[in-house]
Parts: C-alpha cells; structure tokens; sequence
C-alpha cells in the first residue's frame, strides 16, 4: 500500500474516512514507522490545540437570562414570517460564503437585469427620435417643395403681367398653411 | 491512547450536538410553558455558546455578549422553529452567523488576553504557565489569522467535534468542500505555530 497523504491522516485522526480506508490506513501505520511518525506529528499538534473548556458562572447565566426575558416581544403572524424569513436568508448567506462563485453569477444577473431595460429603452427612444427626424425631412420636403413651385408660379405670373408687385415670402406660406 | 479516547468521549458528550434529543423534548414542552422551557433550553446549551463563540472572539467578555445575542435570538426564533433540520443544526447556524456578525462589527478584535483558570494556577509552576499562556496566545492567534471559512471549519470540527457531514449541514456547503477548507485550516496554523510540525 501506498503512503497515504497528509489529507487522508488527518482524515483518519478525526476518524472521517470510510470503513475499508480506515482500516487499511491502520494496517499501514503499523508496518510504516515514517507514516507512523508523521501520524504521531499531527497528534502532537492537535494536543497542542485542545484548551479546557470555558465556564459560564452561574450568576452570569442568570443575568443574561433575565436580560432576555426583559425585552419585550410580542409574537404575530407578521414576525413569525420574518423570523422564518431570517432562517432562511441565513442558511443561505452561509451557504453563499463557501461558494463565492454563486455571488459574482448572481451579482452578474443581477446588473444585466439592471441594464438590459436602460439599453432597450435607449434603443427605443433612438428609434422613435428616427421616426421623428423622417417624418420632419417629410415635411419640409413638401413645404419646400410647394413654396418653390408657388415661388416658381409666381415668377412666371411677374414676367407676364410686370404691372403687379411679386408677393412676400410670408403671404405665399401663409397660403400653403391655408390650403393644406 | 485508550484514555485519550475516553477523554475526548466525556468531552464530546457535553457537546450541543449529543443534546438532540434532550432538546427536542424542551421545545415541545415550549407550547405548555414557554417561559419555562426556554429556561431549560438556556441552561442546557450556555456552556456550549459561550465556548463556541469564545472561539470565534478569542475574549471572555466578548464571548458573553455573544452569547446572550443567541439566546435573545433563541428566545424570539424558538416559537417559529420548524424542525426542518436538527435543532443543535439550527442552533449552530444562529451562533456560527451571531460571531460572524460580531466580528464584522467589531472588525478587529480585541487584545488575546485571557485568564488561566484556577486549577492550572494551584498546580502549573510559573514556567508552565508562561509556556501554557504562550502557546494558547499563538493558537488563538493563529485561529484569528484564519480566513472566516476556514476557521468555521476547524472551530466545528476540532473544538465542538461535529461530523463533516454535520458541519456540512450547518454552513450549507459539500462535505468535500468542508474538507479541503479544514486541511487548509490546519496546515495554516501549523505554519502560524511553527515548529510544531
């Protein structure tokens, strides 16, 4: 059998690996002295961790006892569900923190969400103000076009009768708007 | 090795995690007298947070403050607890979030100093102590250097002795994945203790 890794000892110090690998991995350090050793080092280390446990007072315990009981809270539908609500945001906030991925996809949806309306809505402005900008060339086209053929009919009525005085600018617009 | 065994066994019968069923029965008897049974809750499971959240703070006092956040917490959530999980699971998950918080309020924590209970005062000579309180400094140390992730881990596996599989429950992620963040977590605090390896 191979060495196992410094993963698997571990593994196997907190008794976490499967039956089969357990056993195997005990069979080893018996015949191996340089896992035996390496084995005996995380021991050593985790002695090293172990502290005694902390005692709370009974006086404290007490204080902090009747400091809960003095808030007031008075139960409702509406803070069941936010309780309910809490439990559940905090289950996944926990979650979310061991896999950061989920964070920057969601925190990506979340922005094309954002912006996805903000980029079709331009589009349609930019769209509409097209429309507008044809319509006007339209526009203009006719009315230029109808006050060069006025003008135009006009020269030619000036040359035919040159007793008459040729009409403004103003008064042949104000006929196109009244006919039109 | 046989002692050591029976040691850790003593150890982790007090743990949160061994008191399922003891608990259970207090939060169906919150229907009946909810003033009452909390306060059997509170007293079964104090020794528990206050250690688990020691371990977090790494300061007595702060340890406290954390704790009696939990219970209020308890106090208000026990009415809506709906046994989707174990409640030692629920009950973990509030104190992991409830120090997580703390230390984000807090940002940085206080001075490790802390008091050497008395028994080691009476037997440890002033050598041992100083050895002991030096030791116990770069371990908390080391334990405050530890990105968050990690450190849940090796808090809930090391200290409070949970299966991977429970803490997997607890933080909401893969057993592989609490794996690896615990080996991380002890090969960075062997590097922080030096020599130790």
């Amino acid at each position: 059998m191979k060495c196992p890794k410094e993963k698997e000892l571990i593994l196997f110090y907190y008794r976490e690996l499967k039956k089969r690998r357990y056993k195997s991995i005990e069979v080893h350090l018996r015949e191996c002295s340089h896992c035996l050793k390496r084995y005996e080092n995380i021991g050593s280390f985790f002695a090293q961790l172990a502290s005694k446990p902390i005692q709370l007072t009974s006086q404290e315990l007490e204080s902090m006892l009747q400091h809960v009981k003095q808030t007031t809270y008075k139960p409702s539908f509406l803070i069941n569900a936010k309780d309910r609500l809490e439990d559940f945001l905090e289950s996944i906030r926990l979650g979310l923190f061991y896999k950061p991925q989920l964070i920057s996809v969601t925190v990506a949806l979340i922005v094309i969400l954002i912006i996805l309306p903000l980029v079709g809505k331009r589009h349609h402005l930019n769209r509409e103000f097209d429309i507008i900008q044809i319509e006007m060339e339209l526009s203009l086209d006719s009315i230029e076009g109808t006050i060069f053929d006025l003008y135009e009919e006009e020269l030619v009525l000036m040359d035919e009768t040159s007793s008459l005085e040729p009409p403004t600018l103003h008064s042949k617009i104000e006929t196109v708007r009244r006919e039109t | 090795m046989c002692s050591l065994r029976r040691w850790a066994k003593i150890i982790l019968i007090e743990m949160l995690f061994y008191k399922e069923k003891e608990l259970r029965t207090f939060i169906e008897g919150l229907s009946e007298n909810y003033e009452a049974a909390f306060d059997k809750i509170a007293r079964l499971i104090s020794q528990d947070l206050i250690n688990v959240s020691y371990h977090y703070v790494a300061n007595y006092e702060d340890a406290k403050d954390v704790s009696q956040e939990v219970l209020l917490k308890l106090y208000k959530k026990l009415r809506s607890f709906h046994h989707a999980s174990k409640v030692s699971t629920w009950m973990y998950r509030i104190v992991v979030n409830a120090c997580i918080d703390f230390l984000r309020k807090k940002k940085k924590t206080v001075s490790l100093e802390e008091t050497i209970t008395k028994d080691e005062k009476d037997t440890d000579t002033m050598i041992e102590q100083m050895e002991k309180k030096d030791t116990q400094e770069r371990i908390k140390k080391g334990l405050e250097k530890l990105p968050l992730r990690q450190r849940n881990v090796i808090i809930l596996k090391h200290f409070e002795g949970l299966k991977i599989s429970e803490i997997g429950k607890i933080l909401g992620c893969s057993q592989s994945s609490v794996k690896t963040h615990l080996y991380r977590a002890i090969e960075n605090l062997r590097k922080e203790l030096g020599g130790v390896r």
